[in-house]
């Protein structure tokens, strides 16, 4: 094909002939069977290119979206109401320790005998928040209850590598570790459970699969065996879920009123400046 | 109207070859159409992600093959019209609406469809592109994709000059067709 008609065809994918060159770009594609044949040829090249920059743009708008996700991480509509409900029960349990007990006691009966007028701390929690049982020795004595604050902050883990692809295999039975997975991703979380016991040891050991558990069992507020996962997870080097496991395990401990340990391991997040560094930072202060 | 001069503005930067325009369209809008996607449809995010993708990268094929040169609406109306077709498309539930707003009202007016292409016909462009060089790949995206001009490319590839960049294409965008020609050919022999 000569470079005219090269040139020709190429224009006028470009929209760029002018109308006598588009009656003669006509003509010929009725009368010139070669140039007719070129003409699909071309079109079908650039058919191929217009895959190919697709699939880069894709490429790169992906790479973009996991950058804004990193950047603000997904939380639901209702977290603002939930953390200043949160903030509001913090405040009005801060005010009942810091308030002097004796001026409440005046303001009901001000005649009281002189030696109420002294402030006189609670002797212990349970006056309280009567928790039935106490987990641990080391539960701080706070004016802040670990269940509340653990609700308002606890969300199960999610990122959409976690959602199996269900196009193009949808007739296709999965496998008991999909399903478990699948289950976690419905947030199906107490059928998640059940299906991880069915699991074979090894997918029991994996990483992934643990630390899914891990949540599902935050989720059925079993911190205690959800904390112990997650402190071995810690403990058996590097995972996926490096930067999230520590979150989670300052809020198993939480649950489980640890509040210490929970400051503590929050405390490490703060410093490492980790993804979850503006939720730890409100959280310890909240615990202060 | 106010919005489409903002409109307008993104339209010109991608079609003078700016490509960071695009990225940063993607990104404005999205959480937003998330939203409103999840008030509309039984969808999970990666759902909602594919169309919100779908609906970019058709807004920048019109605008740089020129079908898209003016908008009625905002941007932000085209793109979350196009998302909604691709999700109704892909068959996802559609929650109660209880309200209708720009969208729908959009909807009767932009007609655009997104064209479905043969899967068996996307693998065999696809090979046929993957048997060429990564700089030819490259250059014609550049080119015949993103619109880039001769000088443009030439810089950007540290090609000597344009005529060079120029030859260069022609030979890559030749040896594509002639992938095509050969594989046909075979098929009709065969």
């Amino acid at each position: 094909m000569d470079e005219i008609a090269q040139d020709l065809i190429e224009r006028y994918h470009q929209n760029a002939l002018n109308p006598e060159e588009k009656r003669e770009f006509q003509r010929r594609i009725n009368t010139d069977d070669d140039f007719a044949k070129e003409v699909q040829w071309h079109e079908l090249a650039l058919e191929a290119i217009r895959l190919e920059g697709e699939k880069e743009l894709r490429r790169r708008l992906t790479t973009k979206g996991i950058e804004l996700d990193k950047k603000a991480p997904k939380r639901p509509t209702t977290f603002s109401w939930l953390w200043v409900l949160l903030m509001v029960v913090v405040l009005a349990l801060g005010l009942w320790f810091i308030y002097p007990k004796s001026t409440r006691d005046e303001a009901t009966s001000p005649t009281a005998p002189t030696e109420k007028a002294f402030p006189t701390l609670p002797s212990s929690p349970k006056s309280l928040d009567p928790a039935p049982d106490p987990p641990q020795a080391q539960i701080k004595p706070a004016s802040v209850d670990g269940k509340k604050v653990f609700a308002a902050y606890f969300e199960p883990y999610r990122d959409e590598s976690l959602e199996l692809s269900v196009r193009g295999n949808a007739a296709e039975k999965p496998s008991p570790q999909e399903y478990f997975q699948q289950l976690y991703w419905e947030g199906k979380y107490s059928a998640a459970l059940i299906a991880f016991d069915s699991l074979n040891s090894f997918a029991q050991q994996d990483k992934t699969n643990l630390f899914l558990k891990a949540n599902c069992l935050l989720h059925a507020k079993q911190g205690k065996t959800a904390a112990s996962i997650l402190e071995d997870m810690t403990q058996k080097g590097p995972s996926r879920f490096m930067e999230q496991v520590p979150w989670y395990l300052a809020l198993s401990y939480l649950q489980t009123g640890q509040i210490e340990k929970a400051m503590s391991v929050l405390d490490e997040i703060v410093e490492k400046k980790g993804v979850h560094f503006e939720n730890a930072t409100q959280l310890y202060q909240a615990l202060k | 109207m106010a919005s489409n001069s903002n409109a307008e503005t993104i339209i010109n930067a991608l079609q003078a070859g700016d490509s960071h325009a695009i990225e940063a369209l993607y990104a404005h809008h999205r959480e937003g159409f998330f939203r409103w996607a999840s008030y509309r449809f039984e969808g999970n995010r990666q759902d909602f992600e594919d169309a919100w993708q779908d609906a970019i990268i058709a807004f920048y094929q019109q605008v740089i093959q020129g079908k898209l040169l003016h908008l009625r609406h905002e941007v932000r109306t085209w793109l979350y019209a196009v998302g909604y077709k691709r999700l109704l498309n892909n068959k996802r539930k559609l929650k109660r609406i209880l309200w209708k707003d720009q969208i729908d009202d959009a909807l009767v007016v932009i007609d655009f469809e997104q064209e479905s292409v043969d899967p068996e016909k996307i693998k065999f462009l696809h090979a046929a592109l993957k048997s060429m060089s990564s700089q030819c790949r490259e250059l014609l995206v550049a080119r015949y994709y993103q619109n880039l001009g001769i000088e443009e490319i030439q810089q950007n590839w540290n090609l000597k000059n344009s005529n060079t960049t120029s030859a260069t294409l022609s030979r890559c965008l030749g040896r594509l067709k002639d992938c095509f020609k050969k594989t046909f050919t075979t098929f009709s022999n065969g």
